[in-house]
C-alpha cells in the first residue's frame, strides 16, 4: 500500500484513526508513507505513526527526513510481519529545498520468501532533481543487495512518460502502468491535470505479476490517491 | 525462580570475565561455520586490561527483561503498563535501550512496545529470534529514546538475530550496534560470528541469552575461534538460560544486576566503552 498522506494527514486534522481504519480495510503486508509528522508542532505534537501501528497492529519504522516544527518530518513504514532488517539513507542534493529520506526494510513471509520493501519520496525541484535523487536510491540500494526481490513504492513526483520514469525503467519495472492516475484526488480545490506520480516499481524486472492493482480517492484524507497492490514474485531460474 | 544477589552474581561473572580475558587469544574465526572449535590454541590477541575505575561519562545501560525461561511470552501474567511506567519514571542515568525478551510479535494485534513508544516519546524495535510465523513470531522487543538509521539482521536456517544501531553520546559521539539473541548450540554461536564477528570486534554489543548446558561449550568455541572480544555471563537458579554479553575488546561489560520492577524481573546491564 502506498500512502502520501498530505503534510501529516493536514486534511483530517492530522488524525491517525482514518488512516488506520483504511489500512484495517485492505490489511496490506506493508504500508510506504509519505509526508508523516512526528511529534511536531504542526500535528500536535502526537506520535501520529505509533498510533497508526497500535490500531493496526503492525511494526512501525519512521524515516525522518528532517526536524520540523519541533518534531520530525518523512516517510515511513509499517509492516504486517516482523523486519529483520531495514535500513535508511538521507539524500541531500545541491540545489534542492529540503533533504529527503528513503527507507527500506527486509521481511520473510510466514510461507517462505524473503523481500525488500522501500518507501521514498523523491525530490520535485526539477527532473534533474528527480533522477538524481533516484540515482542515489539506487546506488544505496544495490550496493547494500542485488538479490533480493525488491519493491520501491511511493511518491516519484514525475509524471508517467516523463524523464525521471525512463530513468527508473533502467533498474526497475513499473507495475501500476495501466491502472490510473494517483494525482490529485477529487478534491474542489486542487485543478492540477490529472497524472501518475505514486508508483510501484520493482526489482528484478521479471518475476513479478499483478494480482491487483487498486487506486484509492479519498479526497478526505490526502491530495494523492492511494495505491492497493497485490503482488507476486516467482523468481526466475 | 530464585534470583541470586549482586555479590553473588559479581562473584560468579568476574572469574568468566578473567577467564574470557585469558582466553581470548584465539585464531582468526573460522569462517566456514563449523561448530566445534578448531585444537589451534591461543593466537597472539591480548584483549586490553580493563582499567579498575570507569570513566563515567562512557558508561552506558541496557535494560534486558527476560524471564530466562525456555517457553511463553514475557508479557503473559505481567503488565506491559508496569514496564511502560518504569521507563518513564527511570531517573538519569536512562538505559540507552529497554529490551524484552520473549515480547513476542502477534500478527495484526497491538505491540506492547509500540504502546511503550508511545506512552514514553520513543521508538520501537523488534529483533526477530525466530523464523517469521503465520500469527505469532518469536522476538525481543525494544523500546529507546534513540531513532536508529539501520537494523542488521540475519535470517537463515537455524539462526535469527538482529541488531539495533543508535548514536550514543559518551565522552566522544559513539555508534553502537546493540544485538540480540537466543543460543541454543554452539553452531549458531560460529554461524552469528561468520556474519557479525567483524562488528562484535569494533561496535556491537550482544545482550542475549543462552542454554545454561551449552554455555561451557559455547565459551570454549569463542575462546578457540574468535578474537577481540569480551563475554560475561549472568543467571539464575533453576533456569534454563543464562544472560550472555558479548563485546569487542575495546568495551567491558562493567555489571550484569539482577533487578525487579513489581513482577517484571530484568537485568541492568552497564557497559563502558573505551576510547
Amino acid at each position: 500500500m502506498s500512502m502520501n498522506i498530505k503534510e501529516g494527514g493536514r486534511y483530517c486534522g492530522f488524525l491517525s484513526a482514518p488512516f488506520a481504519e483504511l489500512i484495517n480495510q485492505h490489511k496490506p503486508d506493508v504500508v510506504c508513507l509519505q509526508e508523516v509528522d512526528h511529534r511536531n508542532a504542526r500535528n500536535g505534537g502526537r506520535d501520529w505513526l505509533h498510533e497508526v501501528a497500535a490500531a493496526t497492529g503492525m511494526m512501525p519504522y519512521f524515516c525522518q527526513s528532517m526536524t520540523y516544527q519541533g518534531g520530525g518530518f518523512g516517510t515511513a513504514l509499517l509492516c504486517r510481519y516482523p523486519f529483520h532488517r531495514l535500513t535508511k539513507i538521507i539524500t541531500t542534493l545541491e540545489g534542492a529545498r529540503e533533504p529527503r529520506s528513503t527507507g527500506w526494510l527486509y521481511f520473510a513471509l510466514p510461507e517462505g520468501g524473503i523481500v525488500r520493501v522501500a518507501s521514498t519520496h523523491l525530490a520535485l525541484e526539477s527532473s534533474q532533481m528527480t533522477i538524481r535523487h533516484l540515482a542515489d536510491v539506487n546506488s544505496k540500494l544495490f550496493a547494500e543487495d542485488e538479490s533480493t526481490p525488491t519493491l520501491l513504492v511511493g511518491d516519484f513526483n514525475a509524471a508517467e512518460g516523463s524523464d525521471p520514469i525512463s530513468y527508473a525503467a533502467n533498474r526497475w519495472v513499473d507495475l501500476g502502468r495501466g491502472y490510473g492516475n494517483t494525482y490529485p484526488s477529487s478534491r474542489e480545490d486542487i485543478t492540477y491535470a490529472p497524472c501518475r506520480l505514486d508508483y510501484v516499481m520493482a526489482y528484478p524486472k521479471t518475476g513479478w505479476s499483478v494480482v491487483s492493482y487498486e487506486i484509492l480517492d479519498c479526497p478526505e484524507l490526502s491530495d494523492h490517491r492511494f495505491i492497493v497492490a497485490e503482488l507476486t514474485y516467482t523468481p526466475n531460474n | 525462580m530464585t534470583t541470586r544477589t549482586t555479590i553473588q552474581f559479581l562473584c560468579r561473572v568476574w572469574p568468566m570475565l578473567l577467564l574470557a580475558l585469558a582466553t581470548a587469544c584465539g585464531p582468526t574465526p573460522d569462517n566456514g561455520g563449523g561448530g566445534g572449535g578448531n585444537e589451534n590454541g591461543g593466537g597472539d590477541y591480548v584483549a586490553p586490561e580493563v582499567p579498575e575505575t570507569p570513566v563515567t561519562a562512557n558508561l552506558f545501560r541496557v535494560d534486558y527483561f527476560t524471564t530466562l525461561e525456555s517457553e511463553g511470552s514475557y508479557f503473559v501474567g505481567r503488565d506491559a503498563g508496569v514496564a511502560s511506567q518504569f521507563i518513564s519514571t527511570q531517573e538519569a542515568p536512562r538505559s540507552v535501550v529497554y529490551m524484552f525478551d520473549r515480547c513476542d510479535f502477534t500478527v495484526g494485534s497491538k505491540q506492547p512496545a509500540v504502546q511503550m513508544a508511545l506512552d514514553n516519546k520513543a521508538f520501537c524495535y523488534f529483533l526477530q529470534t525466530g523464523p517469521t510465523e503465520e500469527q505469532t513470531t518469536r522476538g525481543t522487543a525494544a523500546v529507546s529514546r534513540y531513532q536508529t538509521s539501520s537494523v542488521v539482521g540475519v535470517y537463515e536456517e537455524g539462526l535469527h538475530l538482529s541488531g539495533v544501531t543508535f548514536n550514543v553520546g559518551l565522552s566522544k559521539p559513539t555508534t553502537i550496534t546493540l544485538y540480540t539473541a537466543r543460543f541454543d548450540t554452539t553452531e549458531q554461536v560460529a554461524q552469528a560470528v561468520e556474519h557479525f564477528g567483524v562488528d562484535w570486534q569494533n561496535n556491537g554489543v550482544l545482550v542475549g541469552s543462552v542454554a545454561v548446558e551449552q554455555k561451557e561449550a559455547i565459551e570454549k568455541w569463542l575462546a578457540a575461534n574468535f578474537e577481540g572480544y569480551r563475554v560475561a555471563f549472568a543467571g539464575s537458579e533453576g533456569t534454563p538460560y543464562d544472560v550472555v554479553v558479548l563485546c569487542p575488546a575495546l568495551m567491558v561489560c562493567r555489571s550484569i544486576e539482577p533487578l525487579k520492577t513489581i513482577n517484571l524481573t530484568y537485568w541492568k546491564v552497564t557497559m563502558e566503552k573505551f576510547f
